[in-house]
């Protein structure tokens, strides 16, 4: 198998380790968002899930994703809101910066990328940015659905 | 012309320097920026050449017309020009190190542009993330 696939297959196997995170973090994003009433707003509000994935769907950088983060913490209310001592903001920053970091180390040691060539920085850097995609998507894919369920339990 | 590969590299530096060194820089001045300061400043990397970003970070840094809520603002062009400086001699000969021929002024230009750009984007976010209550 060449590196390539290594690299798939491994993050992918990552991904599956956190599930319960996204489930945590999807769940923080629908109760901090669900005080906001009427259609136009919570459409708003899927905006700003929708424009989370799409910047990391996009773009070729991790701090990117980090750099779009910082900036709804300081304009949206909704990333700054706490439940359960938590806000969703802050925990999605702190998860990508530490926790996603920590994992892209495991990947490259299975596969057995480096820490110095030119080479192995980009591969790092690509690793990363995978992990925050499939880590982004689940917790969307989760925030729609504690939305899907509070609408049907409101309507 | 600009590289791919160059490209490449400046986005890798981005991601494993830049963006921390722009943290440490807003936690070291130590006090926020109004966003319609850093957002010119922004604007100036996007919409102008390398010389004319100098020139913009000299000039405020000389102003002396700063509102008394604003006067660490002198004091962030000067540590920003300071920046500049150690960032285009720690990466411009590595960024370029590939070229079978030295680079052209106009090509030297537009990489410090492109590095100053991304820091200042990391910049931008910072300075937001520190207005959080």
């Amino acid at each position: 198998m060449n590196k390539r696939m290594k690299i798939i297959l491994r993050v992918n196997e990552q991904a599956e380790r956190f599930y319960d995170k996204s489930e945590e973090l999807g769940t923080l994003a629908a109760f901090s968002f669900r005080e906001e009433r009427g259609r136009e707003r919570q459409q708003r509000h899927r905006a700003q899930m929708t424009g989370l994935e799409n910047i990391a769907e996009t773009t070729l950088k991790a701090t990117d994703v980090l750099d779009y983060i910082k900036k709804q913490i300081a304009r949206q209310p909704g990333w700054t809101k706490t439940y359960q001592g938590k806000s969703f903001g802050e925990s999605l920053k702190r998860y990508i910066e530490n926790n996603l970091k920590a994992d892209v180390a495991k990947v490259c040691t299975s596969v057995g990328i480096g820490d110095e060539t030119d080479e192995d920085q980009r591969d790092r850097q690509q690793i990363y940015l995978n992990l925050i995609r499939q880590f982004i998507r689940q917790v969307v894919v989760q925030y729609e659905y504690h939305i899907s369920l509070s609408e049907r339990v409101s309507s | 012309m600009i590289t791919e590969k160059e490209l490449g590299k400046i986005r890798l530096l981005s991601d494993t320097e830049l963006y921390q060194q722009a943290v440490d820089f807003m936690r070291g001045i130590g006090r926020t920026l109004p966003s319609t300061q850093i957002n010119g400043l922004l604007n100036v990397t996007l919409a102008n050449t390398y010389d004319q970003l100098e020139k913009f970070v000299e000039h405020q840094r000389q102003r002396t017309t700063w509102p008394p809520n604003a006067q660490h603002v002198p004091a962030f062009y000067f540590k920003l020009s300071q920046k500049l400086k150690s960032m285009e001699a720690a990466y411009i000969l590595s960024l370029t190190q590939y070229r079978q021929e030295k680079p052209s002024r106009e090509d030297v230009q537009t990489l410090k542009m492109l590095l100053a750009r991304d820091f200042i984007q990391h910049l931008l976010a910072e300075n937001a993330y520190m207005t959080r209550r």
